[in-house]
């Protein structure tokens, strides 16, 4: 004994400082097999299938776990359904005291939870615990958001029965940050873990039963990924589909759901990609990089894998990033001093021999740490001077891997972005505010972290956790569906506009998108100008409503009052509806920044021509995006006498254009031009135009931004 | 003269006699060229604490490890003879016979002892047959006010009087002003009068206002040809924290990839317990490599710190019998 100790003085090696995992596995066998959870209830599935959840370091089985199929799926969600008006309308105060309920029980559980994560997975323990700490805040704050529901949200929220469905394991705190805010806003759901991340959520069904939640308002299935999100996303019951997977499945879901009602959520495998000026603290950098791009075995989708450096520094920066991957510690989750776990994520296994092959095809240089087990596994992997024209920019890499491309300029650096399509986070690194705000200013994603990566705060909604987005109704959430609609773009002749007109709509649409430069009080002044060239006009608008619809003037006037006043509203809104600061700890500011979306294709219905049509169009150039519109068909006539109007209230040319003819056939068109940001479908199912809680405000604001968090840690 | 060996002169491979590093002339476009942000370096410190631990016997061997680095440290008006001697005994002893036999270490003493320059005698004295080298702070420590000549006479002072080691303090105006010049001129002079012996450069970070100051100095330190950089005079408020000492380090390894010569690190001031000595340890080990964590290159300036140390190692001898 005494001789390893000088053994290790001379060495000064590290080692290993294991956990133990024995109140998981103990836990784990007091309550297996696990069956489903369904209406407050553990159910034996109804096939009685069940399949093992294995320790993927030992290969040890660990539980039996049910297996849900088609009929289990039925009786889940109608438990949902049975559950939702009870809690649906349940007082603010009671859903806040269980939502704080649930925080607390996550908070006792933590260490117990993080540990089912690690074996369930492989996921490093060090990772799973911070992120279970930062679980049970999210609850708490949603507890907060629940409580405050009547006042701030007061009526505009409507809830339903919501899927979460994950089909590559999710850490918990992701399934968290999703399930939170949609318990808050009064939905009940049916949670499908991912196949190798269900123990926890297992785990927390407990304390969903413990803490007396309503039975049925969550219900978890565990099974086989893919048929099980097959049968359970097809259901017809269903509000939203919250979707957890790669972006390919994910595009296929929101296909396949397309017209059917459901409101689909992504939250798809995309990584966050670092841009790095010369004036970095590229030591920090690298440190950034380590964090994000190996996080979660390379499979979070936080982790990076482009790696975007201006030219000059770019020999030094992979340079320090070579010497500190070479000090990494690949090895046992459990143990505290592994950076990275042993356990390569399914789907990375065979992932890296084709990349590598491809690598040597482009003849791109790769390099990988000096510790990697060659031939084995997905070491991390550095691949050179990816030009945008690679095929590895192309390909969803499920491992720890790294691009790194070089620019000379930001412009360049912004090109470099959109050419690899990533996702809706950015880090940037530079000393330079003006550098660093100038590139974060001009990106258009939901974050931003300046010379940092990954920030995350329970308070700051990030990827969709407003309530508000769990509650818009789908006609609202279209984005453009150029892959969807593909084949319907072949132009049909009809009476009325076609798909040329649609184009040439759109292109001056584009030429128009100055109008989101223009200051929130000039874009306010324009729709002011609008109501009262509308009020003028009041009685004549009137009349042609009343002739073309049928019904009666005093309904028509009322319609176009109805109309005047929207316009009010958004032309309020327009020098409202802003952004914000926020300090947190550690010294870093969040600022929000509420931005448009670009063009966005809106179909207006035929009931309330005009009011439909200002409805929505209203709240879109409000916040600063142009519109490209299809009227109802009873709206054409109307539609002819507002041309004037818009002229005379100074409406920019191109910021509103408007295309009338066979509605169908134009809607499809429009919906497969790829120059759409967003895409408002609203035919049969519309809201009650005349109640101001359903048909204007933040859900309509929050449907026309995007919105941007800039995080900015300081300190000199 | 016979010299008994420190335990880690006959044992460890890193004695290998290090090339000195004999400075630069002052590169000011390498300077200009440092970016530091300071929140990206306060977070790698939280999140190294996260990810590396130590425990049982890689605990103790550490802490052993730890012992060879410090300076034990007298730096008080009150300090006379006696307690100087009883110093220096503790430096060739800092652990007790049968605690060492029990670790199954032949022998060990600290890295130097470091004390004012009016006791460099008592030391001698006390040190006399041994290699431990005496170090003296000096150039008017620790606030270093006093006129330019009488700094660099105290110096040669020191070093006649039997100092090997010499802990200089460079002047914090010459940072807060941004006269770089004058600063390197101030750390070259005070490295020619040092002559053989080694010489320890304080920054004293804590008055240097910023990070981006205490990386700049480091440079600047290095090229005027520091063999050490130390954080502090352990004087003043906030002495030596980890952000500041991966700053300096990361100056040490930017230093060391451009010239190839390895400059030491010594933080001092506030480090008196193990564990905050096994944190600076670790960083020395992740940061710069194995290398920097022996005493030829690492060195912790403390005087509490050994009898915490020692407690623990104490404590770990009796849970084995």
């Amino acid at each position: 004994m005494g001789k390893q100790i000088m053994e290790i003085f001379e060495t000064m090696e590290y080692g290993p400082v294991l956990e133990s995992a024995s109140q998981a596995r103990s836990w784990l066998q007091e309550q297996q097999p696990f069956q489903l959870f369904i209406g407050g209830q553990w159910s034996t599935p109804v096939a009685g299938h069940y399949a093992d959840a294995l320790y993927p370091v030992t290969g040890e089985v660990l539980a039996s776990v049910a297996v849900a199929e088609p009929d289990d799926v039925e009786q889940a969600v109608a438990s949902a359904v049975s559950a939702l008006s009870a809690w649906g309308s349940a007082r603010a105060q009671t859903r806040a005291r269980y939502l704080y309920a649930l925080s607390r029980h996550i908070q006792q559980h933590a260490a117990l939870l993080a540990l089912l994560e690690t074996l369930d997975s492989g996921r490093v323990l060090r990772e799973s615990r911070g992120e279970l700490a930062q679980a049970a805040r999210v609850f708490s704050y949603y507890a907060g958001q629940a409580q405050l529901a009547e006042s701030v949200y007061a009526g505009e929220l409507t809830s339903g029965v919501v899927v979460l469905c994950a089909t590559v394991a999710q850490p918990f705190l992701q399934l968290v940050q999703q399930l939170a805010p949609v318990l808050a806003a009064g939905n009940t759901v049916v949670i499908k873990p991912a196949r190798h991340a269900s123990l926890a959520v297992l785990k927390f069904a407990e304390i969903v039963q413990a803490v007396d939640l309503p039975a049925g308002v969550v219900n978890v299935l565990t099974g086989d990924d893919d048929t099980l999100t097959q049968v359970l996303t097809s259901h017809t019951a269903l509000a939203s589909v919250v979707f957890s997977g790669t972006k390919a499945a994910g595009s296929a879901l929101r296909k396949r759901l397309v017209g059917s009602g459901t409101n689909v959520q992504l939250s798809v495998v995309t990584r966050t990609p670092f841009v790095v000026f010369e004036d970095a603290d590229l030591d920090s950098v690298v440190e950034g990089v380590v964090d994000a791009a190996w996080s979660n075995q390379g499979s979070l989708s936080a982790a990076a894998t482009n790696l975007l450096v201006q030219e000059n520094v770019a020999t030094a920066l992979v340079g320090k990033l070579r010497a500190r991957i070479e000090t990494l510690r690949s090895g046992d989750p459990l143990d505290r001093t592994t950076d990275l776990s042993s356990i390569i994520p399914d789907g990375a296994i065979d992932a890296l021999p084709p990349l590598l092959a491809q690598a040597s095809k482009e003849r791109l240089q790769y390099w990988q740490p000096s510790w990697a087990e060659q031939g084995t596994g997905f070491p991390p992997t550095i691949f050179f001077d990816v030009a945008p024209a690679s095929q590895l920019t192309q390909s969803e890499i499920p491992g720890p891997a790294l691009l790194v491309s070089t620019f000379r300029d930001l412009k360049e650096a912004l090109g470099l972005l959109g050419t690899f399509g990533n996702g809706q986070t950015v880090s940037i690194w530079s000393e330079n505010i003006n550098v660093a705000l100038d590139a974060a200013s001009q990106l258009k994603v939901e974050a931003v972290w300046i010379n940092s990566v990954n920030l995350q705060d329970s308070a700051v909604a990030l990827n969709g956790t407003d309530l508000y987005d769990y509650t818009r109704p789908a006609w609202l959430t279209g984005e453009a569906l150029s892959a969807a609609t593909a084949g319907h773009t072949q132009n049909k002749q009809t009476s009325g506009g076609s798909l040329a007109d649609l184009r040439s709509a759109v292109a001056a649409a584009k030429k128009a998108s100055s109008w989101s430069e223009r200051t929130t009080q000039a874009r306010a002044q324009v729709l002011y100008a609008l109501a009262e060239n509308l009020a003028v006009r009041e009685t004549d608008f009137a009349q042609r409503i009343a002739e073309q619809t049928g019904r009666d003037h005093a309904d028509a006037i009322k319609e176009v009052q109805a109309s005047i006043a929207r316009l009010f509203s958004y032309a309020a809104w327009a020098e409202t509806f802003a952004g914000s600061t926020r300090r947190l700890p550690e010294q870093t500011l969040v600022m929000e920044t509420v931005e448009s979306l670009g063009i966005i294709g809106v179909v207006t219905p035929d009931a309330y021509p005009l009011l439909g049509l200002i409805s929505l169009i209203a709240p879109a150039i409000a916040m600063g995006n142009t519109v490209v519109a299809i009227p109802a068909r009873q709206a054409s006539l109307v539609v002819a006498d507002l041309y004037p109007l818009l002229e005379s209230a100074h409406v920019p040319a191109g910021v509103i254009n408007i295309v009338t003819g066979d509605r169908d056939v134009l809607s499809k068109d429009l919906a497969g031009l790829r120059e759409l940001a967003a895409f408002w479908y609203c035919g049969s199912a519309h809201p009650d135009w005349f109640n101001t809680a359903q048909s204007e405000g933040r859900t309509f604001l929050r449907a026309a931004t995007r919105i941007k968090h800039i995080w900015l840690p300081y300190g000199a | 003269m016979t010299t008994t060996k420190s335990w880690t002169d006959a044992v460890s491979n890193a004695e290998v006699v290090l090339e000195r590093n004999p400075g630069l002339p002052l590169d000011m476009g390498w300077v200009g060229r440092a970016h530091i942000n300071r929140n990206a370096i306060e977070r790698r410190i939280r999140v190294l604490a996260a990810r590396r631990a130590l425990q049982d016997e890689w605990q103790v061997a550490w802490l052993l490890r730890a012992i060879t680095c410090i300076d034990l440290t007298a730096l008080s008006g009150d300090d006379t003879p006696s307690n100087v001697r009883h110093l220096c005994v503790k430096a060739l002893q800092p652990l007790r016979a049968n605690v060492l036999a029990a670790l199954g270490c032949p022998t060990l003493t600290t890295g130097a002892v470091c004390i004012y320059h009016n006791l460099i005698p008592t030391a001698v004295q006390a040190l006399e047959g041994s290699n431990l080298p005496i170090a003296a702070v000096s150039t008017g420590f620790p606030a270093g006010q006093a006129p330019f000549e009488q700094k660099v006479d105290e110096i040669r002072a020191s070093v006649r009087a039997g100092a090997s080691e010499i802990d200089i303090v460079i002047s914090r105006a010459h940072v807060l002003t941004g006269n770089w010049q004058a600063l390197y001129d101030e750390v070259k002079a005070y490295r020619e009068a040092c002559g053989a012996a080694h010489m320890k450069t304080i920054l004293e970070t804590y008055e240097l206002a910023t990070l981006s100051n205490v990386y700049k100095a480091s440079l600047i330190c290095m090229m005027a040809g520091a063999d050490f950089i130390k954080t502090s005079t352990g004087k003043v408020a906030v002495n030596a924290t980890l952000p500041v000492g991966l700053t300096m380090l990361r100056a040490i390894r930017e230093y060391h990839e451009q010239t190839g010569y390895k400059v030491g690190f010594k933080p001092a001031g506030g480090v008196s317990s193990a564990a905050v000595a096994l944190n600076w340890l670790i960083l020395m080990h992740e940061e710069l490599g194995v290398e920097w964590t022996h005493n030829t290159l690492f060195r912790i300036g403390a005087s509490s710190l050994l009898g915490d140390i020692e407690r623990q190692l104490n404590n770990y001898v009796s849970a084995l019998s």
